[in-house]
């Protein structure tokens, strides 16, 4: 936010209250203004029962009546309501709460623009897929290493962090000449923000008691969002929607399926690909993110992709298939 | 606590939004991050204390969970991902508002929560402080539980609770079945199930250097979210990958036979399956 203009964070009594939209001449709107204009000239006693419940035009009457809250409501009542005290009043949009906080927390010296600044800056010009994508390509071309990655010792089952962690410290990045990872950007941590109990798996063929199994890997949080940030930034809104969290658990070909349908966008061969891709699977492991334990997936490598460099193959590497959410198309 | 953060397999909520957000893209909106930013300041400095002689109470992630948790599901299932942190920073500023120099009223009159919301959050949380944990049985009058397998006080260390695990790979376990208003990482759709453990986690106290850097044991640190959440403990358990076949938890007719799905659970919430 523009620290010049403080006023828009800080509702007080000489600003009016914010924008509400279109006119709309329903209880529910009067309900929400007169919430609004009572809260901001300090009277919210004007949110009584008694201002609202008084329908217009009817016989007048001594009788106390219930209001129902429907202020929230879109279809018609609210019956999960708090029916005690006042009506509960409605509150501005959330960028609106959010900047207001952040006022209130700045004047009370909580918190600092700097500091807010730094977070920022961190997730939105420094961390991010890219440096997954640099973990991936490297394992793609170097088995042994993969094969630390996905089976540590009993006794280290994270142990991939510190592999990780030398990996990025010690490898420059060509896109901006240094090194992908720099100990003032781990923050006192291995790798980063959600990178210490990191739990690498694979797509792909592999042998489990014996037989062999093609193995699909999907990432989810059903309960909130935890995501492995350090390797992959920030989670995007399609990870922490409701509607990813709720059906990945239990529908995890559907979600294949429903991200193979919009990525494909009228590519035709996008539709083979991922047709050939998902009659292989034998499996489908879904990883709730429940404990502070965070997952990652090294995607298949597609067959013509085979000669291309690190860094080629780098590139191409997508966010969404270290989630398993998608294949990687060629 | 049960309510509407569980989606847990909900159908109805239709298509995944946001699918095409690009890669480069860190929020929709610019002051998402400020938000995010505002928690991180803020669970920091509790997590420092508030003041040399005050180490606790703190909030952490487990508090923020609970915090979302403990919202009318009416308002949890209009708010947008960002009006949940919201609401959370809400909860926990107005509880510990007194130290903080902060009031429900502030935070009213700049009509970033109401009354109503906070006092709901409250009663639930009372209700949570009557009730037991999991391997902690039920709080004293101070709110504070007792594990004579779980506290790191009463065992000796957090490493010797990771030395002792009750389960091995293999083991083929039963989660327990429970209705509590406080926070539990045991979701519904795993409750009462049989699965396999895949892994063991490991535990041992989180090592710093003078410098404040992390000296990462390759073993797990974190607290028992039932009663980190709370804010007034830390206790410590194993915490176990456990496999379930998808048909287990959804339905033979429901689920496709391929698929599986892994949990972490912690020990207090399992039992050994044929025990």
């Amino acid at each position: 936010m523009d620290p010049k203009q403080p006023d828009q964070t800080s509702p007080s009594s000489s600003s009016p209250p914010p924008a509400q939209g279109k006119t709309r001449p329903s209880r529910r709107h009067f309900l929400r203004n007169a919430s609004l204009a009572g809260l901001t000239a300090g009277a919210t006693t004007l949110v009584g029962r008694e201002t609202v419940g008084e329908p217009v035009g009817a016989e007048p009457t001594t009788k106390q009546t219930v209001v129902a809250d429907d202020s929230r409501a879109s279809h018609g009542g609210a019956p999960i309501a708090d029916t005690h005290g006042p009506l509960e009043p409605v509150l501005p949009p959330i960028k609106e709460r959010v900047l207001a906080l952040k006022q209130l927390l700045i004047e009370k010296n909580l918190i600092d623009e700097k500091t807010i600044q730094g977070f920022v800056d961190y997730y939105e010009q420094f961390v991010g897929p890219h440096l997954g994508a640099a973990v991936v390509a490297h394992a793609w071309l170097n088995p042994d290493w993969q094969a630390e990655l996905l089976a540590p010792p009993e006794e280290r089952p994270f142990q991939a962090a510190q592999l990780i962690r030398d990996f990025l410290f010690n490898t420059v990045n060509p896109a901006s000449g240094k090194p992908y990872l720099v100990p003032q950007l781990t923050f006192g941590l291995t790798i980063g923000p959600e990178g210490e109990f990191i739990r690498v798996v694979a797509n792909g063929q592999q042998t489990q008691d014996g037989s062999t199994l093609f193995v699909h890997n999907l990432v989810t949080c059903t309960v909130c969002s935890c995501y492995p940030q350090a390797l992959l930034g920030t989670q995007p809104m399609w990870y922490k929607s409701q509607q990813y969290r709720a059906r990945s658990v239990a529908d995890p070909f559907g979600i294949l399926l429903e991200f193979a349908e919009d990525a494909h966008q009228g590519k035709a061969d996008r539709r083979a690909q991922f047709q050939a891709y998902a009659d292989k699977i034998d499996e489908l492991r879904v990883w709730d993110s429940n404990s502070e334990v965070r997952f990652f997936v090294i995607p298949e490598m597609p067959k013509p992709w085979a000669g291309l460099s690190e860094n080629e193959l780098r590139q191409r590497i997508t966010r969404n298939a270290m989630l398993g959410a998608e294949i990687l198309y060629v | 606590m049960e309510g509407p953060h569980n989606l847990m397999g909900w159908a109805g909520y239709g298509k995944i939004p946001h699918k095409d957000q690009p890669e480069g893209q860190a929020w929709l909106e610019g002051w998402e991050g400020e938000l995010g930013a505002i928690f991180a300041l803020m669970s920091t400095r509790f997590g420092r204390g508030i003041a040399p002689d005050q180490p606790v109470p703190f909030w952490g992630l487990d508090a923020a969970r609970w915090g979302r948790e403990r919202m009318n599901p009416r308002d949890y299932m209009n708010s947008s991902y960002d009006g949940l942190w919201v609401e959370t920073l809400c909860s926990l500023i107005a509880m510990y508002g007194d130290r903080l120099g902060i009031s429900l009223k502030d935070l009213e009159d700049r009509q970033i929560t109401t009354a109503a919301a906070q006092q709901r959050a409250d009663a639930i949380r009372k209700i949570a402080f009557t009730q037991p944990v999991p391997g902690c049985g039920r709080p004293d009058r101070e709110g504070r539980y007792q594990s004579t397998q779980y506290d790191p006080a009463v065992v000796g260390s957090i490493d010797k609770i990771g030395a002792n695990p009750k389960f091995k790979i293999g083991d083929q376990v039963r989660s327990i079945n429970q209705l509590a208003a406080g926070h539990s990482r045991e979701y519904p759709y795993f409750r009462d199930k049989v699965g396999t453990v895949v892994a063991y986690y490991g535990l041992a106290e989180e090592k710093r250097d003078d410098q404040g850097q992390i000296e990462f044991q390759g073993v797990y640190y974190a607290p028992y979210p039932e009663i980190a959440s709370r804010g007034l403990q830390r206790f410590y358990t194993p915490v176990y990958s456990v496999r379930f076949q998808g048909q287990d938890l959804w339905g033979e007719d429901f689920a496709d036979p391929r698929s599986v799905v892994y949990a972490d659970i912690y020990e207090p919430h399992l039992k050994l399956a044929d025990g």
